[in-house]
């Protein structure tokens, strides 16, 4: 029964990550514009977008291997499947025991590499550029995300996702400072995520290609806002057998947060502006050298208690 | 019952090293392939040694000099790195054979069998030996580069100074002689104390960074054999730190290591993301490999000294996995882009391009390499890298705040490690393997030979099957050695295809995460397969400007070249206190274009002043080798006492 039921949170979630992640996405978009004071386009338009590229009939470049094709498909599974490990409204889910920190951000890197992947088989300068740009951001960025895990698994005991969001909805993730200074962290590589100016990696696909990739876009920052909402804002969050009531709860919840992360998101877009690379290159450095801090607060924290 | 073992080990040991040496007298290929043959029995031997718990055994065997007790011993400390050895030196033997690299394997091979000090030395001279000659193969000159001369010397020199110093020193004279004799089981039983302890692990540590230092900062023109040389060393720190020391482990050792490894691991992370080489950028990679399992063995020091075995255990774990899975899978790398370069003609990044498509077996089995050495699941780095970073999450809490400050350093080095591995393994498979060709030469490569093919895609199913089955891995290898060293028992958290903490906690699961990414790329496939009926093939978009016939691949300047995936580093980190290397072969690269201000003023005439190296010749450098060897044991024959 136990097992049952977690296979139904973990159904509930996907739907609803499934349902998030373009809502989010035309959100941002609207957003963007409305607070630039421009109309913008219409809520479902990317939506549209996303049909209207998948009807296309896809172009694939000569001299492309198979991971030209591969490449999108391996990218949003493997970004599926951090959204699937990532809670949302509940914790017990039954992909819960595979949710490990570590696993989650290197299946973020997965997707990143296998999008680079395909921007490299075309052979193009602009495509080689994109993944060029795109992996020297990232050999910033995430050893500031790694940095987050492990300072708030230091204080959870575990890289598990779950036992640290548990631990945080107890009060029990201790110091504070240190997970205050862990959320700025990641809220720094929330925003540079969804904000940086880089070429587009899939500006050389068309079709469904295309439209994989932006779907998979879309689903990341998803991820992002259920892990900064799950880790440093666990509130409203049902347990593993909190019944229908408590999951209703538990969505309305998780549905505030978005809102609020996406009008957070288009807030500091709006008026911090896009950073250029060298502006991103010290943000992430300061980024990282706050996670260390926070990383050894967590560790003489854990050491006086 | 495992005496038999040992000696036919031995045996093909010794016969790998006879066919090294025949090898230099008459060259023949088909000795080197002999000789893989052999490194391949002995890796199965090894294999069925640690599966079936073969109880420990030793063979002792006088040498001209009375108290030179030449002594082998097979122990669950060392089979293990043996069986790495033994493996890699099987495939790189089978698909680049040479007679120094068979001298270098069978020397190596020795060092790791040896009990007490001149089998050590003795192997790690040979090796040396093999080393040096496969670094001359290449130079016609018959010229050396300056930092492989110490080579043979050092780290022998260092080995057998342990004894011999400290009977210099009066400090424990009989344990002393004892070393020379008996072997570490006498070493293991004596009373110690701190000064001995101390002063025996400076030279430890010593011993193991000369045996990498030709690994570390390669030559150019070195081969990939100097790679063979990680598991010996990794070997020599947890022989001489953690399994003789015994309770007089102190932290410092492990702080020391800790940092080192971490440093080295982002240091080489940060070579392997510019390496303009296919062989350099994969040399790279392995060195990181090896400098996370060098920081994992520190730590592992840490818990022993703080006494948490379960951390020390788990440390142990880490740098076990990293000796058994990623340094055969590095080898496999290296191996592959030998014959990458022997086939495309050169193994520059930015001459090469499109090898999916001209030889799609051999790029298939660079790629399941490279993603074994990427740290990234389900290959075998990342689940080092995931023992490693338990290990740091249990590492002891003690010494206030100044005590942490190396965890967390060595936290966010790793952390640094990860990101460097995955961006530097997907940059040679992106540049070398997918895109356009960038040359004719490269257009016009071939698959690789059935024989390599048929080594090297087996060596690859089986470091692919480690790195799915990580837990499994060190269950069957390396259990007896951390039950051994730590006293622990971690069966109920080293599960088949997981890793956890804890007997009860979830931890790294490879084969579900594997078959959930898998599950949903199949679902994506399938639901999107419609779309997918009518596709067109299109042309290479060039933003419009049409293809020169004087360039039939494209212009290669118009790809990726793989010169730009390093990052600008932030303005906030001290310029002065990070100082990173140079890409490694920038002033090959340098001298060898032609539109260089260099190659243009050597066409003018003008003279351009380069730093050059100090060289040694062959000859001098041979008998210099032994001679050193003839005084180390003569002096090692004199001040120690008679064996027993």
């Amino acid at each position: 029964m136990n097992a049952v039921i977690a296979l139904m949170a973990q159904l509930v979630h996907l739907a609803l990550v499934a349902v998030a992640a373009p809502a989010v996405a035309s959100g941002l978009v609207w957003l963007d514009a409305r607070l630039a004071g421009r109309t913008g386009p219409p809520l479902m338009q990317p939506v549209r977008e996303l049909i209207r590229l998948s009807r296309k009939i896809p172009a694939v470049p000569e001299n492309t291997s198979p991971v030209f094709v591969l490449g999108p498909s391996v990218g949003l599974a493997a970004i599926i499947a951090a959204a699937a490990l990532v809670p949302s409204f509940s914790l017990g889910m039954a992909l819960s025991p595979l949710a490990d920190g570590l696993v989650v951000v290197s299946l973020l890197t997965i997707a990143r590499i296998a999008a680079c992947l395909t921007a490299l088989d075309i052979g193009t300068a602009a495509s080689g550029r994109a993944a060029e740009a795109r992996t020297a951001l990232a050999i910033l960025a995430e050893p500031g995300l790694l940095l987050v895990v492990f300072a708030l698994a230091l204080m959870g005991g575990g890289f598990n996702l779950d036992q640290i969001i548990g631990q945080q909805r107890d009060g029990l993730l201790l110091p504070a400072s240190a997970s205050a200074v862990a959320l700025a962290c990641l809220l720094t590589l929330a925003f540079v995520d969804a904000s940086a100016a880089l070429p587009d990696l899939a500006a050389e696909c068309s079709g469904i290609d295309l439209a994989l990739s932006r779907a998979a876009g879309w689903l990341r920052t998803v991820v992002w806002i259920n892990l900064l909402g799950a880790l440093f804002l666990p509130i409203g969050m049902a347990g593993p057998f909190a019944g229908p009531l408590g999951w209703l709860l538990a969505i309305l919840a998780w549905a505030l947060k978005l809102a609020a992360a996406t009008l957070g998101l288009a807030l500091a877009r709006t008026f911090l502006g896009r950073p250029g690379r060298q502006g991103l290159s010290n943000l992430l450095g300061i980024t990282a050298l706050i996670a260390l801090l926070a990383t050894l607060i967590a560790l003489s924290g854990v050491g006086s208690a | 019952m495992s005496d038999p073992f040992l000696l036919l080990l031995l045996c093909l040991i010794v016969a790998v090293l006879l066919l090294g040496a025949i090898g230099a007298v008459r060259p023949d290929r088909g000795l080197p392939r002999a000789a893989a043959i052999l490194c391949g029995g002995g890796a199965v031997l090894t294999a069925l040694m640690l599966l079936f718990r073969a109880d420990p055994a030793a063979l002792s065997q006088a040498v001209a000099l009375p108290p030179l007790t030449s002594r082998v011993l097979a122990d669950a400390v060392n089979l293990p790195f043996l069986f790495a050895l033994l493996l890699s030196g099987a495939i790189m033997l089978a698909v680049t054979p040479s007679w120094p690299r068979a001298l270098t394997v069978g020397g190596l091979a020795l060092a790791i069998l040896g009990d007490g000090v001149v089998p050590i030395g003795v192997g790690l001279t040979v090796a040396s030996l093999g080393l040096w000659r496969a670094a001359l193969d290449d130079r016609p000159s018959q010229r050396l580069p300056s930092s492989l001369i110490p080579s043979p010397l050092v780290p022998s020199l260092l080995v057998l100074a342990v004894p011999a110093v400290m009977l210099w020193f009066g400090i424990a004279a009989p344990t002393t002689a004892a070393a020379m004799g008996p072997g570490f089981a006498a070493i293991r039983a004596a009373p110690a104390d701190g000064l001995r302890a101390a002063f025996s692990a400076g030279l430890a540590l010593a011993a193991a960074a000369a045996v990498l230092a030709p690994v570390w900062r390669p030559p150019a023109g070195s081969g990939p054999e100097r790679d063979l040389a990680i598991p010996a060393a990794l070997y020599l720190l947890t022989r001489l730190l953690i399994d003789l020391p015994g309770p007089m482990t102190q932290a410092w050792w492990g702080f020391a290591l800790l940092l080192t490894g971490a440093a080295t691991a982002v240091i080489q992370g940060w070579r392997a993301a510019g390496a303009p080489a296919l062989a350099d950028g994969i040399g790279s990679l392995v060195r990181l490999h090896a400098g996370l399992a060098i920081a994992a063995l520190g730590a592992c020091v840490i818990a022993r000294a703080a006494d948490l075995p379960e951390a020390a255990a788990f440390g142990l774990s880490a740098a076990m996995l990293a000796v058994l899975g990623t340094m055969p899978t590095g080898i496999i790398a290296t191996a592959m882009a030998a014959l990458i370069a022997d086939s495309a003609g050169t193994d520059r990044l930015a001459r090469l391009g499109a090898l999916i498509q001209t030889m799609p077996v051999g790029a298939t089995i660079m790629a399941a390499a490279l993603l074994g050495l990427a740290a990234v699941p389900p290959g075998t780095g990342f689940a080092s890298l995931w023992l490693l970073f338990e290990t740091l999450l249990h590492t002891p809490r003690t010494g206030g705040l100044f005590a942490q400050i190396p965890i967390a350093l060595t936290a966010a080095c790793a952390s640094a490690a990860f990101a460097l591995a995955a961006a530097s393994a997907f940059r040679i498979a992106g540049i070398a393997l997918l895109g356009r060709p960038r040359t004719a030469r490269a257009a016009g490569a071939v698959e690789i030979r059935r024989m390599p093919m048929v080594v090297l895609a087996t060596a690859t199913a089986l470091a692919t099957v480690m790195g799915l089955l990580p837990g499994l891995t060190l269950r069957a290898l390396a259990h007896p050695l951390i039950i051994g060293l730590t006293g622990v028992d971690l069966d109920t958290r080293l599960r088949w295809a997981s890793l956890s903490a804890t007997a009860t906690s979830p931890g790294y699961a490879t084969l579900p995460i594997l078959a959930l990414v898998l599950l949903v790329t199949g679902g994506v496939i399938l639901s999107t397969r419609r779309y997918r009926a009518a596709t067109r093939r299109s042309t290479v978009w060039t933003d419009g400007q049409p293809a020169s016939p004087a360039l039939p691949f494209g212009d290669p300047m118009a790809q990726s070249a793989g010169t730009g995936f390093r990052p600008a580093l932030p303005k906030v980190f001290p310029a002065a206190l990070i100082r990173f290397p140079p890409r490694p072969s920038a002033r090959a690269e340098y001298a060898e274009d032609r539109s260089s201000p260099l190659a243009s003023s050597q066409r003018s005439g003008r003279r351009v002043r380069l730093p050059s190296a100090r060289r040694l010749s062959a000859r001098g450098g041979l008998w210099a080798m032994l001679l050193s060897l003839s005084v180390l044991l003569l002096a090692t024959a004199v001040l120690g006492p008679s064996g027993p």
